[in-house]
């Protein structure tokens, strides 16, 4: 025995971690954090009580055999999407990060890069070339084919949805698979088993989670989508919504549906809780990786390359090249683009100041759920996460029913719009808050206050400051984010207030390609800005 | 020193669920002070040290802070209001200010010239007058520790508290900031309390020494007291090193395995003597009752582990020369009078 005292660890001083130790929550947090969380909570509030206002009619409608039809489809829409998202994420994850596919880190971005495409942009695309009288048509018409498979519907809803989806598994399981200990896989081959063995009984139930989490996003995505089915057509809910909202001078049906809806995204995030178990048991840390030492193709080097080709054709190339193709034509005929313009800046307008107002809303929101846990702070934090489960069209048709009934003033005004985009978007902005407020160690705060700052002056002088970069990050996604959205922008833009979005809805559904294609283009190009840079961190600490 | 108390703690106690972290603590602190909390992970030492700065608020009890109740009998005063300086573990600089605005942090912002006065000040106390301008990633372990300690320092607090506050320098580190600290705390008269769980730098730093044990204050006494005599066989065990020679004694004498030994004070019934390495003293003889088993150099000093013939080991701390080589054998004493404890 020496004369020092025994190691102890140290890096979780006694009476912090994990303690409710702190003095109650302050007043200045709480305070805006419960405005904004009832601002999230109300618009829903008020759909049920609208639909249950209508009593037996609600009911009525809610189980009508249509309303069960569109339940089936939309069920079986989300479940082949969620399917073919894993087909096509898990195998492209697994031949970019742990094999000797040629070119894998080219591969490894190209199959990213169709999440930039908004799924309406991609769905006027698939018309656009694919469709009756489309681009596929006239080049195939001398040679005698005057039939295409349908395109419209099920198999079109599907075929797009899953293609501008899928890389939301591979780029979870991708990450999974950086992060995974590779020793754990060599230790599987050490004791004897093939590389194919390891794959099915050691690599597969580590990435469980990261499969389960990436598809569940694939999923909440095909249900609230709104802008594929319209223009394929596919009855799913979000279309019959729609048409109900539009067609029915009764709005009462469309608030019945609404509910359905939110209703059936509650059953499937309630499932994936469910089944998720103890998820996250692979290594998700930094660190310092070793390389892996990628498993040979060999003879399925080729067709592992054509399967990428031809996702990235697929889900890529041809959106491009059919929206570059109208441009052009478009341009030749003489498509002014002052349109675009005008749409353009009212996109941004409404984008941004949605922007700001979300990341006000997510400052004091996400310090309340970082600092001072507990079941209020717990509670304000969930209400805000509402809007994950909140299909666009929901929201908008909430929004709408409320501004009329209560706000008058406010209905069909920019006001409105921008509200709903917080309502919707405001998750992303509190969830990049929040991972900036996890880094600043609550030492640092408690130091200004032993240093004679109050609350307030300690969240104005050292939290905000050391935060920016999050709160930037949330606002930067929340903007581009509300850029793309349709259904709320469809039902609650101003009279007159073209957006991006609704320009290229409007011309698309009525088959002005031409006249979409310029604000299809700059969306795309726009939405490229934040994968960039979410590819580049992800590669970091990746193996050359 | 000054007479009356800069911290008063009174019967305080802090809960977590069904854990008293602390548990009904006594504390005074007196003016121009350096007190050590002592104790091992999870005694309570930092529950401590966050409920006289407010960070904690007590289920029971009060705190004082230079006469004035700071906590509990009603009364409720915010950390930012207490005139309490905190040193961080990791001293939680503001990464987004420089050293000298770090420092000038604390300090009242209508009265500029003498805040830079002040700021230049303790700043030149801790010797880094020349790094006002730089950001604190741009600073060393020992430098940041320092500006720590500045910035605790500008606004002349009462009390100064540090939490673990050399651990995490590496050991080589170690030694020369704590000199560095125990200089300006000196040098700027701070009354301090620190927490530790590293006995040695508690013994070193401060003026008083609080082992803590479970929530409760087991010993509050000067390092020499606490080394010499420890309240009890577990405060012995853990400040210093111990072994416990079990006896049986009859008021002023102990028989031992060593044989009659004096006692310190009266003891009745079964005992364990305490023996400290160097109280224990080897005379190399073949005929000798105990054996080497092995050796530890340090360069000062050296540590033997030795083998009783009744089978006890026990340890002895000799200078850097001797003769004996594990193997050989010796006989033992150990002369002057030892303290001894009921056995358990």
């Amino acid at each position: 025995m020496t004369a020092l005292a025994p190691p102890q660890p140290t890096t979780v001083p006694e009476g912090r971690a994990g303690r409710p130790s702190r003095p109650g929550a302050p007043a200045f947090l709480v305070v805006p954090a419960t405005v904004v969380a009832a601002g999230m909570v109300l618009p829903l509030g008020y759909l049920v009580v609208r639909a249950g206002g209508a009593g037996s009619r609600a009911l009525a409608v809610a189980a009508d055999p249509q309303t069960l039809q569109v339940l089936g489809n939309t069920a079986l829409l989300a479940a082949v999407v969620g399917i073919g998202g894993a087909a096509l994420g898990v195998p492209l994850a697994w031949l970019t990060t742990r094999t000797d596919l040629p070119g894998r880190r080219v591969w490894a971005v190209l199959c990213a890069v169709p999440l930039v495409i908004p799924t309406y942009v991609g769905g006027f695309a698939f018309v656009a070339a694919l469709g009756p009288r489309g681009m596929l048509q006239s080049v195939l018409a001398p040679l005698g084919v005057d039939r295409l498979p349908e395109l419209y519907g099920l198999p079109g809803a599907a075929l797009a949805l899953t293609l501008f989806t899928y890389p939301y598994v591979l780029l979870t399981v991708r990450s999974a698979l950086l992060g995974m200990d590779p020793a754990l896989e060599e230790a599987s081959r050490g004791l004897g088993r093939t590389p194919l063995q390891t794959f099915v009984r050691v690599t597969l139930p580590q990435l469980r989670p990261a499969i389960g989490a990436g598809a569940l996003l694939v999923v909440l995505y095909a249900l609230s989508d709104f802008g594929a089915v319209s223009l394929l057509r596919f009855n799913s809910f979000t279309r019959v919504i729609y048409v109900q909202y539009q067609a029915a001078f009764d709005r009462t049906p469309a608030a019945v549906l609404a509910l359905v809806l939110v209703a059936l995204t509650l059953v499937v995030l309630a499932v994936e809780a469910r089944t998720r178990g103890r998820a996250r048991y692979h290594r998700t840390g930094g660190g310092v990786r070793r390389p892996v030492q990628p498993a040979p193709l060999g003879r399925w080097r080729w067709p592992a390359t054509v399967f990428c080709a031809g996702v990235v054709a697929l889900a890529l190339v041809l959106p491009l090249t059919v929206i570059v193709y109208w441009l052009v034509r478009g341009l030749a005929a003489g498509e002014p683009l002052r349109l675009t313009w005008t749409a353009a800046l009212n996109s941004v307008r409404a984008s941004g100041m949605a922007a700001v107002l979300a990341a006000c809303a997510a400052l004091p929101i996400a310090v309340l759920g970082v600092r001072h846990r507990g079941r209020l702070a717990a509670a304000l934090e969930r209400a805000t996460y509402l809007g994950y489960a909140l299909p666009g069209i929901v929201v908008a048709l909430a929004l709408v029913f409320f501004g009329i009934r209560y706000a008058g003033p406010l209905y069909q005004t920019l006001a409105l719009l921008v509200l709903a985009y917080v309502v919707r978007f405001l998750p992303q902005a509190v969830g990049a808050t929040r991972s900036s407020v996890l880094q600043v160690p609550p030492s640092v705060e408690e130091a200004a206050r032993s240093l004679g700052r109050t609350g307030p002056a300690v969240l104005l002088t050292v939290t905000a400051p050391l935060v920016r970069p999050g709160v930037l990050a949330g606002a930067a996604l929340v903007f581009l984010t509300a850029m793309k959205e349709l259904p709320a922008t469809l039902l609650l833009g101003p009279a007159g207030y073209p957006t991006l979005a609704t320009t290229i809805w409007g011309a698309a559904s009525e088959a002005f390609f031409a006249r979409a294609a310029a604000p299809a283009l700059l969306l795309v190009l726009l939405s490229g800005v934040p994968l960039a840079f979410l590819l580049r961190s992800r590669e970091v600490g990746g193996p050359a | 020193m000054s007479d009356a108390p800069v911290i008063r703690a009174r019967g305080l106690t802090r809960a977590f669920g069904t854990v008293r972290a602390v548990d009904g603590v006594d504390l005074d602190v007196r003016g121009g002070g350096i007190l050590a909390l002592l104790g091992p992970s999870g005694c309570g030492k930092t529950t401590m040290l966050r409920l006289i700065a407010g960070f904690e608020r007590p289920d029971a009890g009060t705190v004082e802070v230079d006469g004035r109740v700071a906590a509990g009998a009603g009364a409720w005063v915010a950390p930012e209001r207490r005139r309490v300086g905190m040193v961080f573990q990791d001293y939680a600089l503001f990464p987004h200010l420089t050293v000298a605005r770090n420092v000038a942090y604390g300090l009242d912002r209508r009265r500029r010239p003498d805040a830079a006065r002040r700021v230049a000040e303790v700043l030149d106390l801790v010797g880094l007058a020349e790094l006002g301008r730089r950001y604190p990633h741009e600073l060393s372990g020992g430098q940041q520790q320092r500006v720590a300690l500045a910035r605790a320092l500008a606004p002349r607090p009462a009390v100064i508290l540090l939490d673990e506050p050399f651990s995490n320098l590496d050991a080589t580190l170690r030694a020369q900031v704590r000199t560095d600290v125990h200089r300006i705390l000196a040098d700027a008269a701070a009354t301090a309390v620190f927490v530790t769980h590293d006995q040695e730098e508690a013994l070193a730093m401060a003026d008083e020494v609080a082992v803590m044990r479970a929530g409760r204050i087991a010993q509050l006494a000067a390092p020499e007291a606490l080394y010499r005599s420890p309240a009890d066989r577990a405060v012995a065990g853990f400040v210093g090193e111990a072994d416990f020679l079990p006896g049986r004694s009859t008021g002023d004498r102990v028989e031992t395995e060593l044989g009659t030994l004096a006692l310190a004070a009266d003891r009745h019934g079964a005992v364990d003597v305490l023996l400290r390495p160097e109280d224990v003293q080897l005379v190399p003889a073949t005929d000798g009752d105990a054996v080497v088993l092995s050796r530890e150099f340090y360069g000062h000093d050296q540590m033997l582990f030795l083998r009783l013939d009744t089978g006890r080991v026990l340890r002895a701390r000799l200078g850097p020369v001797t003769e004996l080589a594990p193997g050989d054998r010796c006989r033992v004493t150990v002369p002057g009078p030892v303290l001894a404890y009921p056995a358990v």
